[in-house]
């Protein structure tokens, strides 16, 4: 629709430009051409390249055929246009040839003699070759043309067409044209150049049109000729596909000389209907009689037609056809597209008996030994058929079998896959079914054609299959009606719905699986074609939709299908097996919700014969060795499939101690796999198999739970492999409540140390957010109860612990290559603590003590302002559930009120947590209430002075706004500043921290006075700051931090008394004196700017005007980044008079 | 070359274009195709699903084929609208003339229809049908009471008719043609 509409724009607008475009072309041509040699010089002008190129567009979209019909065709036109020919270079333009030759192609439509022009014209052109007739003229332009490499050697070709079949131009001009185009074929294919394929491609392309577009009577002559040439030329064989298909085009149109070009009588018809006539027709209320007239009179055209079928099939025809049978299997898509279109036309014009045989061999193409090529080509030619009527209602018999099979071909070919084209070929084969015949014919054919259909549209692997299989099902619905529940199933399959393959697979199959005609045949298709497909993840889908399959009929899942599975788990090839296990799995699971279900017992649909059997899959595959090797990770992952569904459907196994431990030693060997695919199969497994196969029962299995736990939390403190650790970690969190129940005492301290970072473990952040969820699920597992013992429950010790460790793993800020991981931990432990609080709010809000919730609450905000847009949310999510527990309400919220005020109710559902724009603005207001301001600083310090340009932007904008909102209230200010520098203090050397924090100092000094206030003549802060950097800096290298301590301390100067100044030139003088060049010149800069804008407001440097021009002409002129001793000589000249004493190089 | 491609290209070279018949229940909307396709409509009993019926015809000297969609009253509409593969050119609306109890209803699915965006571009033909029966309202009533006026999103027509009769059916559907010609079939 909308590549239409923009054809509507730019053919609306081409409507009214064509005149003007015409009337540009013509004075172009008129000026070239008419005026004579001497114009040439001025020529292009008007150019004809404009107008040429908006006809070049039209013809893009348009076509050529449908321009060709409105361009001008007066004779008086040619010349001009033939001599703009000549003499434009071809190269210059893209479209000027191809346009003019177009027009050419119309003007010498017109029927008039060609010869007349030759008497007239002779005397004006004198530029333009002398002595040549028009028609030589336009041949050698033609053959010029045909040799380009341009777009314009198509259009030449058809010029050539239209040209030589001209009535008079035929007899004389075209023998010897194609017999130089044969030429031409011949002698360039001993060349390898690549103009050559252009040229053989041109040639033969007039060559088809001039067969397409002759009278056939006047082309019969010379049909015999160019057959037998083509053939010998070799290019129906020829390497490039283009020739090819050339090639075969103009072999189907020689075909067609051959024959006397006539409708077939023999061609099946579904009634002719014209709207005009009907309509007509039934106002004369005699529809009835007409249209038994229009029968009788149909049938007398039979019978004359009939009479005639006594016509001679001559041998060049069968040659024709047997080629084109050939190019149906070509390797490429167009050739076959190609020759099927050649096939219908060829075949419409043969007799009865002989049409039939052409169907005949293109259903012998249907074999297991011909190629997939071969397949689709075939396919293809009988769709063309059947839309032509060709395809008689008594072959629908055997062509049936064949669009059954052609709809479900798919093979792997090495990495590849092939048969998409196929299947969706099959389907426009069916298409045209629906619209050629008639409901009765087809009837004996509806069920293979819509089930045939409906799985390709639930099932199959392709997106354009599915539609094209839907499309297909809605033509048939529409047309024929036969269809059973065709609309119901029409609407459930509709094109949007087929378009998402889980949705298909999972969800409509079973609707439709509701009609019991389509059930069994559902079923039977996904466990012949599905089941072992050789794409892994249609098999997985596959099973789960036998899951639900099941569910609708048991009964013939549980006796036709369940055998083969089980054969096939341990069948030869892995993409059989891992298909047949998982749906092996899947199967058994429904079998055995149904039996539940049905209070039924279970052998009623797995017999006791076949239960054994499953059973022993996996020993017998651990036998084979069938879990090593890549395969073998398909095999471990549908093997955890297999037993988490067993434990599942709690398949009786009579404590075979023997089976239970091989599969344990599987699952356990899974969950410290590296594939997380694998382990997440196996953990799922393993919780269904100890809840089912493992309740601590006897005191044996008391005794084995003891031991298992005692040795997994050993691995916990013992491994030195991540995996290990991991997958431990997370198999502990599966434990069900029988078996952590009684073992909570241990196991808790075992997660809770997890959690915790140990020397040898820092960068493992995975297994610590996995410890926090396995230790989550475990406290879900078990309940909190104070009362109870607390190896049985969760109580008030274990509680405290817990959340001791998880408040403290917020400062996880682990980093390695890929980044901040530290930041998968707090997430964890921030959705942690939001279920553990609401969890404890719900038992009793007494076990929460008041430090607790305090430093929870305070770290959570601080985790809202912090640089991640990801870990804000998950902070933002939590604060909110946090505040707004409903009922119980979280006691002990420090500034409750203010938070609320903050943060209502509304707000908190609303706003998006991750976007810096709006939170930042918001949180700085709790920087009032002392409890929140050193979390909350330090959160936003780490942002404000980050990298990322808008994350800093917004959060220094809100700091700023806070700050100037408090200009009046120069206690909090005082506060603000004491907690910043008691940070600094706190976490002095700690580069996450005080890199950004002391960005932010200079973020705030430099762009607003707020906090001079603070600063103006209060020596104790100033020196504390500046004492507080220069112990940053000592033995510091980092080039960015340094920047950011000099544009503090420059900052300064413009602040502090005297005697913090001689502080400030102190530490100065050791930057200008830094080992590092650059920090030198930016310390020199720095000083240099600070000096000039702020010695106007005060005296910095005792001795008044003169001493500070001369320290800035030792700044400007010194070249900082030179010397090192240079340097330091300068620096302390300036020291000198600055009146500090110069720093001295520590004796080494 | 797949199934997609095979149709976009017949479409524009088989002058195909896609018509969806559309209305309250006992519109007329079968008997109108039935007559388009020369069937007989002695006996006519509701549209249950969907029909798609495939007729020729010449407006200007081109020779168009029409795939009548014709979409029971009653049935869920949602799965007509559009494949992937063909898209709808045009809506006839066919409209009882007589059933004046019912116009009301008839306006408001109608403007519901026309704002669903699969039908955004599609033209609109208004079938005044009924014409034949004495108490049936004139194409002018039918227009103002379904607020054709104000519509500003589609190129639309009404025309009294008769199915029975067939009385302005060519005319209504040469318009519908050519309006869509004009869109689809630019420079022809």
């Amino acid at each position: 629709m909308d590549g239409e509409l923009a054809v509507g724009g730019g053919g609306g607008g081409g409507e009214v430009e064509k005149e003007k475009c015409e009337e540009e072309i013509r004075n172009g041509g008129d000026d070239g051409g008419g005026g004579g040699g001497d114009d040439m010089g001025l020529w292009p002008h008007p150019s004809p390249a404009k107008p040429s190129n908006i006809y070049g567009s039209s013809v893009k979209v348009r076509g050529h055929k449908i321009i060709f019909k409105k361009l001008p065709h007066e004779v008086k036109d040619l010349i001009p246009v033939l001599e703009l020919l000549e003499c434009g270079d071809a190269s210059d333009d893209f479209y000027q040839s191809y346009v003019l030759l177009l027009w050419l192609s119309i003007i010498i439509y017109n029927p008039f003699n060609m010869t007349i022009f030759d008497i007239t014209t002779t005397t004006t052109t004198t530029t333009t070759t002398p002595g040549l007739t028009v028609i030589e003229r336009i041949m050698t332009v033609i053959k010029t043309h045909l040799n380009s490499a341009q777009k314009s050697r198509e259009m030449a070709a058809y010029l050539a067409a239209r040209f030589l079949t001209r009535p008079d131009l035929c007899n004389r001009h075209l023998p010897s044209f194609i017999d130089n185009c044969f030429e031409i074929l011949d002698t360039e294919s001993q060349t390898t150049n690549i103009n050559a394929i252009y040229h053989k491609l041109g040639v033969l392309r007039a060559l088809g049109l001039i067969f397409k577009h002759g009278r056939r009577d006047e082309l019969a002559g010379h049909a015999d000729t160019v057959f037998v040439r083509s053939g010998a030329s070799g290019v129906t064989s020829a390497p490039e596909t283009p020739i090819r298909k050339l090639a075969v085009k103009l072999l189907q149109r020689v075909g067609l000389i051959f024959l006397r070009p006539k409708v077939a009588a023999w061609r099946y018809q579904r009634g002719n209907r014209k709207l005009a006539i009907n309509v007509e027709s039934g106002r004369a209320a005699a529809a009835a009689e007409e249209v038994g007239k229009k029968k009788k009179e149909k049938e007398e055209v039979e019978v004359e037609e009939d009479e005639e079928e006594e016509e001679e099939v001559v041998r060049e025809v069968e040659e024709v056809i047997d080629s084109l049978l050939q190019a149906l299997k070509d390797k490429d898509t167009v050739v076959r597209w190609s020759a099927a279109k050649g096939v219908g036309r060829v075949t419409a014009r043969l007799p009865h008996q002989f049409g039939d045989e052409v169907v005949g061999a293109i259903l012998e193409l249907f074999t297991g030994r011909e190629s997939d090529k071969a397949w689709h080509g075939g396919c293809l030619a009988l769709a063309e058929l059947a839309r032509r009527g060709l395809l008689l209602p008594e072959r629908l018999s055997e062509v049936t079998p064949v669009v059954e099979q052609a709809l479900v071909y798919d093979e792997l070919r090495g990495q590849c896959s092939v048969g998409a084209n196929i299947r969706d070929a099959a389907c426009y084969l069916c298409w045209s079914m629906a619209r050629a015949y008639h409901p009765q014919q087809l009837a004996p054919y509806i069920q293979q054609l819509a089930t045939g259909l409906l799985i390709v549209a639930l099932f199959d692997r392709e997106i354009p299959c599915r539609r094209a299989g839907s499309a297909a099902f809605q033509e048939h619905v529409g047309r024929q009606g036969t269809f059973p529940h065709g609309i119901e199933i029409m609407t459930t399959i509709d094109y949007f719905a087929v378009g998402n393959r889980t949705n298909a697979y999972l969800n409509l199959s079973v609707l439709v699986a509701g009609y019991p005609e389509y059930t069994q045949v559902l079923i039977d298709h996904l466990v012949e074609k599905k089941v072992t497909h050789w794409d892994s993840v249609i098999r997985e889908l596959t099973a789960k939709a036998l899951y639900s399959l099941t569910m609708v009929c048991p009964e013939y899942l549980s006796e036709k299908v369940l055998f083969g599975l089980v054969r096939d788990s341990t069948g030869g090839t892995l993409a059989i097996r891992h298909g047949a296990i998982l749906s092996l799995a899947h199967v058994t699971h429904a079998l055995s919700t149904v039996a539940s279900r049905t209070h039924k017992p279970l052998h009623t649909f797995i017999n006791d014969e076949m239960l054994k059997k499953i059973l022993v899959i996996i020993s017998t595959l651990e036998e084979r060795q069938l879990y090593r090797g890549l395969g073998g990770e398909y095999m471990k992952q549908a093997s955890a499939v297999l037993i988490e569904k067993i434990s599942l459907s709690q398949l009786p196994i009579d404590d075979d101690n023997i089976i239970l431990k091989v599969w344990h030693d599987l699952l356990e060997e899974c969950i410290v796999y590296a594939g997380e695919n694998i382990r997440t199969s196996a953990l799922d497994a393993l919780a269904s198999f100890w809840t089912t196969y493992h309740q601590p029962t006897t005191p044996d299995k008391v005794e084995w739970r003891n031991q298992l736990i005692h040795r997994y939390i050993n691995i916990l403190h013992t491994t030195d492999r991540e995996l290990y650790c991991l997958g431990y970690t997370a198999a502990l969190g599966c434990l069900p409540k029988s078996l952590a129940c009684g073992k909570f005492d241990v196991l808790l301290p075992a997660l809770l140390s997890t959690i915790a970072i140990r020397p040898n473990t820092t960068a493992w952040a995975e297994t610590r957010r996995q410890a926090i969820n396995s230790t989550l699920s475990l406290v879900t597992t078990l309940g909190i109860n104070a009362n109870e013992k607390e190896c049985d429950t969760v109580g008030k010790d274990s509680l405290t612990s817990i959340y001791s460790v998880l408040l403290k793993s917020l400062d996880d800020y682990t980093t390695n290559r890929r980044g901040d991981i530290g930041a998968w931990v707090r997430e964890a432990a921030l959705v942690a603590l939001k279920s553990l609080t609401l969890a404890v709010l719900k038992e009793d809000p007494g076990l929460l003590s008041m430090d607790t919730v305090e430093e929870m609450m305070c770290r959570v905000c601080q985790q809202a302002v912090e640089r991640i847009d990801r870990t804000r949310k998950v902070a933002g999510t939590t604060l909110t559930a946090l505040l707004y527990s409903s009922p119980p309400p979280l006691p002990h919220i420090p500034c409750e009120d203010k938070l609320k005020a903050v943060f209502p109710r509304d707000t908190c559902t609303t706003i998006n947590w991750a976007s810096e724009k709006t939170t930042y603005t918001l949180f700085v207001q709790l920087l009032d209430q002392p409890q929140y301001r050193p979390r909350l600083l330090l959160g936003i310090t780490y942002s404000t002075g980050g990298i990322a340009a808008n994350l800093s932007r917004y959060t220094s904008e809100a700091l700023h706004t806070y700050l100037n909102g408090r200009a009046e209230q120069p206690h909090l200010l005082q506060s603000f500043w004491d907690t910043l520098l008691s940070l600094f203090a706190e976490h002095q050397k700690v580069d996450r921290i005080t890199l950004p924090l002391i960005r932010t100092l200079g973020d705030l000094l430099t762009s607003s006075a707020v906090l001079d206030t603070v600063l103006q003549d209060n020596d104790k802060a100033t020196n504390q700051l500046i004492t507080l950097l220069r112990k940053e800096c000592i033995k510091c290298s980092d080039y960015y931090k340094l920047t950011a301590v000099i544009t503090v301390l420059c900052e300064l100067l413009r602040l502090s008394s005297p005697t913090a100044t001689r502080n400030v030139f102190t530490q100065m003088a050791i930057f200008l004196g830094y080992q590092y060049p650059k920090v030198r010149a930016m310390a020199a800069t720095s000083l240099l700017t600070a000096l000039q804008e702020y010695s106007e407001e005060r005296d910095l440097v005792q001795g008044g005007e003169e001493t500070l021009e001369q320290i800035n002409t030792i700044l400007e002129d010194t070249e900082w980044m030179n010397n090192l001793n240079e340097a330091r000589t300068q620096r302390n000249r300036i020291c000198q008079l600055a009146g500090v004493i110069p720093p001295q190089p520590k004796m080494k | 070359m797949g199934l997609h491609t095979i149709l976009k290209k017949m479409k524009q070279k088989e002058h195909e274009v896609r018509l969806l018949m559309l209305g309250l229940d006992n519109a007329g909307k079968t008997t109108v195709v039935k007559q388009f396709c020369g069937e007989d409509i002695s006996t006519i009993s509701p549209t249950y699903g969907f029909n798609i019926k495939t007729v020729e015809h010449e407006v200007d000297n081109h020779e168009y084929r029409l795939n009548i969609w014709d979409v029971g009253g009653q049935s869920s509409l949602r799965s007509y609208w559009r494949n992937y593969f063909e898209c709808t050119d045009g809506l006839i609306w066919v409209v009882d003339s007589a059933d004046v109890d019912r116009l009301r209803d008839c306006r408001q699915e109608l403007r519901k229809l026309l704002e669903e965006e699969r039908l955004a571009g599609a033209t609109l033909l208004v079938f005044a049908n009924k014409q034949d029966l004495p108490e049936a309202l004139s194409a002018e009533q039918i227009r103002d009471v379904l607020e054709l006026n104000e519509l500003k999103t589609h190129h639309w027509y009404i025309l009294p008719c008769s199915a029975v009769t067939g009385q302005n059916l060519i005319a209504g559907i040469d318009w519908l043609i050519r309006d869509i010609a004009a869109r689809i079939f630019i420079l022809e």
